[in-house]
């Protein structure tokens, strides 16, 4: 029967997808140094890594890092959407969306060689607020893309235009309409450029300058020596603290757009 | 200053892209007035009201506020205010906010803020509302709360974007005649936007009839229903048996005509027929002015036409009943009357010879379209 055949496919697909997720959660609980056999329970990896300081300073580094680059994506990423949706079609309109969209598609690993050339060659010190610039760089089309689309449909209820009418000026009218409407849209997007700047590795491992470490960079390390019970541990908080920014992104964005 | 009319438009253009939306608009808002553009969807209605309020810049032409030109002034420095049509209130403000946000913007004093807001939603008869949040309204009320905002800056013009579109029928019959309260009693000139022409002839102190974005006529209502000038505004006005017809001869006082090249006769009239192309002209005749008289019954009395005619199909609508004629041999149009008398009730078969009587003054002579 069809329907039987594709419960297969997917409990077969749901299985490859998340069982790896799910030997690596069970396994930070796990006595054992090997993740070879299940030894007994434990929360030992978990204090492991908080007595670890080195650790403890990468993931510091990353917050703060994250924190940055999702404000600089916000704010960018607001004035380009407003750009794109509320002026007259200026020329080379389409060719600014794509422009912006860009890092989306460009192998990530062409955005750090080109970032790493440009940084040497502009004499552009590599360091905490360069990692910082680029990793905004490449959070810049989720932010654009969330407060367009709010945008987009706010001009659509003629609101502006209404505050416009009752004498607003346009910035007035930005700031006590457009702005505190679009405020779900902008966080939505800062959340997603917030883990998007979290768990970047690849432009980060060729741009961050010596004694940055992020923490992706850090786990990185770590692993040379193999997968330890307190990386098993450190992913699984990691995932706890995605799968939470994901529902609270995911109910922004379900009231953004209900209102 | 003062004898200037309260807004002028002269010659007013505008394209998007390669669409001219409208060419040539001349219109002028006198103080106090209710102006009804009206006319069906993408005519340029609302593109005129768009360019009144300052949110769209003409291509060319002027618009004169008071005798100045604000064509090239943005919205917040015309005393000129819009109702949208979908209301357009602001979700994240209580209704006391909603009202009070072009006073706020002007810094007005609080407690006049207090006096004319509360002034306002009682003029709408939402007084208890102040507190409420908009998203929890219903439109009627939304529509309510969008005019006591547009209002409680006391503008000079008043601009209505269809503002009954989105409300249920018994409810925008009781909004109309609350809107034309208002605006009497404030005395602010309204530009109303509207495709409905029952709700523009119930309102209105004069009528605009757009048609692809060009003035069809102005006038008053019963101008506009009784002596249509153009096929256009006849048939949009009310309904309308629009026949092509050519003048013949023109004597003094009358003229003769032939309908759709078959049926002539002489038709005596005061005013002379419409500017012709060649002779060319419409004939319409509104259904409810088409009296049919079956072959036992006494003519009309008076100054009318009659031709004779076959019943082609009778439809009952209630009170009133349609009626279906054949008037002509070579052409296929039939013309449909309408009658409210009992006597068409009782069926009749179809294929009945009758005769059609039409008053001389029930038939409008017009322009026709324009070609192409």
């Amino acid at each position: 029967m069809r329907s039987k055949g594709l419960q297969a496919y997917c409990f077969g697909l749901y299985a490859f997808l998340y069982a790896p997720l799910a030997v690596m959660v069970a396994f930070s609980f796990n006595t054992a140094r090997r993740n070879v056999a299940w030894k007994g329970f434990t929360f030992q990896w978990y204090g492991a890594l908080l007595r670890d300081a080195e650790l403890a300073r990468s993931v510091a580094t990353t917050l703060e890092l994250a924190v940055v680059a999702s404000l600089m994506a916000a704010v960018m990423g607001m004035l380009a959407a407003y750009a794109m949706t509320r002026h007259a079609p200026f020329k080379g309109r389409g060719l600014y969306s794509a422009l912006l969209n860009a890092p989306l598609m460009m192998p990530e690993i062409v955005m750090g060689v080109g970032l790493l050339s440009f940084f040497s060659r502009a004499g552009v010190p590599l360091n905490f607020w360069s990692l910082a610039c680029a990793h905004a760089l490449i959070a810049l089309p989720f932010t654009t893309a969330s407060i367009r689309a709010r945008l987009l449909s706010l001009k659509e209820s003629s609101l502006e235009d209404a505050a416009m009418d009752l004498g607003a000026t346009e910035w007035e009218a930005f700031l006590q309409i457009t702005l505190p409407l679009a405020r779900p849209a902008i966080i939505s997007g800062a959340l997603l450029a917030f883990t998007v700047s979290f768990e970047d590795f690849v432009t980060s491992f060729f741009i961050a300058g010596i004694g940055i470490v992020t923490m992706p960079i850090k786990i990185y390390s770590m692993m040379k020596f193999g997968v330890t019970p307190e990386i098993n541990a450190l992913a699984t908080c990691l995932l706890a603290i995605t799968i939470g920014f994901l529902f609270i992104q995911r109910f922004l964005d379900a009231r953004s757009r209900l209102n | 200053m003062s004898d200037a009319p309260l807004l002028e438009l002269i010659g007013v253009a505008k394209s998007f892209g390669a669409a001219k939306v409208l060419s040539g608009i001349n219109l002028t808002v006198g103080h106090g007035e209710f102006l009804t553009l009206l006319g069906p969807s993408g005519c340029g209605k609302t593109t005129t009201l768009r360019i009144i309020a300052g949110f769209e810049r003409p291509d060319s032409g002027k618009v004169l506020l008071r005798g100045r030109d604000v064509a090239g002034l943005p919205p917040y420095k015309r005393d000129v205010h819009t109702v949208f049509q979908h209301y357009a209130l602001f979700p994240h403000y209580s209704v006391f906010e909603n009202v009070a946000f072009g006073l706020r913007i002007r810094r007005l004093p609080e407690a006049e803020i207090q006096a004319r807001v509360t002034e306002a939603l009682a003029l709408v008869k939402l007084a208890g509302f102040a507190d409420r949040r908009t998203t929890a309204l219903s439109g009627g009320q939304m529509q309510r709360i969008a005019l006591a905002r547009a209002i409680v800056g006391r503008p000079s013009l008043l601009l209505l974007d269809e503002p009954l579109g989105a409300l249920d029928l018994k409810l925008r019959r009781d909004m109309q005649l609350e809107l034309k309260a208002i605006q009497r009693r404030l005395g602010i000139a309204f530009v109303y936007v509207t495709h409905d022409q029952d709700e523009a002839m119930a309102m209105s102190d004069r009528i605009i009839v757009f048609h692809q974005g060009r003035i069809e006529q102005t006038g008053t209502p019963a101008e506009v229903y009784h002596r249509p000038r153009t096929s256009f505004v006849a048939d949009f006005m009310g309904s309308a048996n629009i026949l092509s017809a050519r003048l013949l001869r023109s004597y003094e006082g009358c003229a003769r005509i032939r309908v759709e090249d078959e049926v002539e006769f002489d038709l005596p009239r005061e005013e002379a027929p419409p500017a012709l192309h060649g002779g060319e002209l419409c004939l319409a005749v509104r259904p409810e002015r088409i009296h049919v008289r079956y072959e036992e019954e006494l003519p009309l009395r008076g100054d009318c036409v009659s031709l004779p005619a076959v019943l082609t199909d009778t439809v009952n609508l209630g009170d009133e009943t349609q009626m279906f004629l054949s008037l002509f041999k070579k052409s296929a149009k039939t013309v449909v009357a309408a009658s409210m008398d009992a006597r068409h009730q009782t069926e009749r078969q179809d294929g009945t010879p009758v005769w059609v009587d039409i008053r001389w003054k029930d038939i409008l002579l017009l322009e026709p379209p324009p070609v192409g």
